[in-house]
């Protein structure tokens, strides 16, 4: 864990938050698809640093977003410019990056955290992309603007106030009615990977899943971000991923 | 550096990473490795394991409760790929052993024999296996037996892990007269968390170890250190110098950082300056 200043932290909506950093070791190493490890307290408790995606990363800061969810991620919400923080990273591997594409990026709420990164690097290496990107409603619908001139873009809501009305899952099945991606990569709720899985499984495409867990070290010391692999045992999300093959994964037991 | 002795194991400082919280040393810094007293080892058992379904943690106030399951290569692959990776960082390895019986801890013991680890760390204390582990906790006599027939095979260094739960000075007297050279005071307290998740309430059942357990484990320490001539190794949820320090106080000759390394990977060498500063401001 290494200090880091507080640039910035903008709120962008009722729960959700741009932190950004002054860390130049991860920054300089950083690759999209990794995250940090973050503490903003100081003592024991909350005890773990909590995991987040590399967001951005310009020159020597990085940034990430996040929705408030528990004690630590309030906590973090509370930060200001200046502010100290304890980093820890970059961790885990990096998403992988054909040499041809397209790829396909769908992105359930806050699982859009980590594309940004990675749609700039995708357009960088010139990979034609898309990004399918649902969430609840129009308030739930984060750096719009920006994701849209990194690349062609599908909005979905549920309650129809932004985009077509419907789930993300649902404008990807009937995409691939019509075209067929050359990679898949998706982030977001269980329930919704565990059904790209099943969409992108079906139509046959190579598919890649991020994946969350409860983690105690990030780097695979204690064992204990274990999720089911589909041939018996365990995978370790910290170090096996965050994204993982879909030919990995038991979808069943997702959610 | 004047170098430590517990039993026969010979350490250049007091602290040693504590099982099942530094992987194999694959992503721990090569400091970290280098700059421990010694490295105990994952619990190893006669076969492999896959280990416990998920959740395997959860937080608490100041605790961490895991539920790994003793997920292991087993002795065969331990002994012949890991262990010669482990022995080269270089300070003294001490494997921590977990048998489902007093015939596995045997084999297991006898299948290290000679290949090239210090010690063993004899884990009668594991909150996270149906057979074995903590169960020995329970019973003194059948710890004697364990220790008495394990050091008929095994002649290097010689540790019990306890529990902290159980008839705790009973065990450790009778590792003691069984022929143990040190005791690791102690595994994880069996604790529970409730989690809330999108079905519902959830139990998690593990070890609790971190911060929560330290006054808990002091005071274990404290009294074993006056009823046991063992040297104890304290463990339990040693953050800082300062509770290294304390835990010495009470009797400990070293100690074990677990929890503190998942934290933060140098830790360790963090909590050794700081006792070394301690140490030297008196
Ligand atoms: C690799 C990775 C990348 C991530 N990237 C991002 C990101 O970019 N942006 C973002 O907003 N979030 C991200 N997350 C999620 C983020 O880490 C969590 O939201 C955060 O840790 C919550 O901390 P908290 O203290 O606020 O909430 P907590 O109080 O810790 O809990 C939050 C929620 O998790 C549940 N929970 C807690 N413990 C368990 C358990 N053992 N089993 C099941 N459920 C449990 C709780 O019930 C609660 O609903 C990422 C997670 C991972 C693993
Ligand atoms: C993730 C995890 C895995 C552990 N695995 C083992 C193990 O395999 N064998 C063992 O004897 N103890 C194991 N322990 C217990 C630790 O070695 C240590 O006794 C305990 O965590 C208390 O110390 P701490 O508070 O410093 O972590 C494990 C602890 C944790 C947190
Ligand atoms: S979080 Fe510890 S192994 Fe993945």
């Amino acid at each position: 864990m290494i200090p880091a200043k507080v640039i910035r932290q903008k709120r962008l909506g009722e729960e959700y938050f741009l932190l950004e950093l002054e860390a130049p070791e991860v920054a300089e190493k950083a690759l999209p698809g990794q995250f940090v490890r973050l503490s903003a307290w100081p003592g024991n408790d909350p005890l773990l640093p909590r995991p987040f995606s590399v967001h951005e990363v310009e020159g020597a800061r990085i940034s990430v977003l996040y929705q408030v969810r528990g004690r630590g991620t309030r906590i973090l919400s509370a930060l200001r410019r200046g502010d100290e923080v304890k980093v820890d990273g970059p961790l885990g591997r990096p998403f992988p990056v054909p040499d041809a594409g397209p790829v396909w990026v769908i992105a359930g709420g806050i699982g859009v955290a980590p594309f940004l990164f990675y749609l700039e690097t995708l357009k960088a290496r010139g990979v034609p992309r898309r990004l399918f990107y649902g969430a609840r409603s129009r308030g739930d619908l984060l750096r719009i603007s920006r994701l849209a001139r990194l690349s062609p873009l599908i909005v979905t809501t549920e309650d129809g106030s932004a985009g077509r009305r419907g789930l993300v899952t649902e404008a990807l099945s009937e995409a691939l009615t019509r075209e067929r991606p050359a990679m898949i990569l998706a982030c977001g709720p269980p329930a919704m990977l565990s059904a790209v899985g099943r969409i992108a499984g079906e139509a046959g495409i190579p598919t890649w899943l991020s994946l969350e867990a409860v983690m105690a070290c990030g780097r695979g010391l204690c064992l204990g971000c274990a999720v089911p692999r589909r041939d018996g045992g365990y995978l370790k999300v910290c170090v096996e991923g965050p994204a993982v093959g879909l030919r990995e994964v038991d979808l069943d037991a997702l959610t | 550096m004047p170098l430590l002795s517990l039993g026969s194991l010979k350490l250049k400082n007091p602290l040693m990473l504590a099982s099942g919280t530094w992987g194999f040393g694959e992503t721990l810094p090569q400091e970290v490795l280098k700059g421990a007293g010694a490295l105990v080892s994952k619990g190893i058992s006669l076969f492999p394991r896959e280990g416990n379904p998920p959740p395997r943690l959860s937080e608490t106030p100041c605790g961490l409760i895991n539920s790994i399951g003793l997920e292991n290569p087993g002795l065969s692959v331990f002994r012949e790929r890991i262990l010669p990776r482990l022995l080269s960082y270089g300070p003294p390895v001490v494997v921590n052993i977990l048998g489902e019986s007093e015939e596995e801890f045997l084999r297991l013991a006898e299948g290290l024999c000679g290949a090239g680890a210090s010690g063993l760390e004899v884990n009668i204390s594991c909150p996270n296996v149906k057979k074995g582990g903590i169960a020995f906790s329970q019973d003194p006599e059948g710890v004697f037996r364990l220790v008495k027939r394990i050091r008929e095979v095994w002649k290097g260094f010689l540790a019990v892990k306890l529990s902290p739960v159980g008839p705790v000075s009973e065990v450790a007297q009778a590792a003691e007269e069984a022929g143990a050279e040190a005791l690791t005071c102690a595994n994880t307290y069996p604790a529970l968390s409730v989690i809330r998740e999108g079905k519902g309430p959830r139990f998690h059942l593990g070890g609790l170890s971190g911060p929560a357990i330290k006054p808990l484990t002091l005071r274990l320490v404290y009294e074993l250190s006056r009823r046991v001539k063992l040297p104890l190794i304290a463990c339990g949820g040693i953050v800082s110098g300062r509770d290294a320090w304390e835990y010495l106080l009470c009797g400990a000759r070293a100690f074990q950082v677990g929890t503190a390394t998942l934290l933060d990977p140098r830790a360790p060498l963090r909590i050794l300056s700081e006792l070394d500063a301690l140490a030297k401001d008196g």
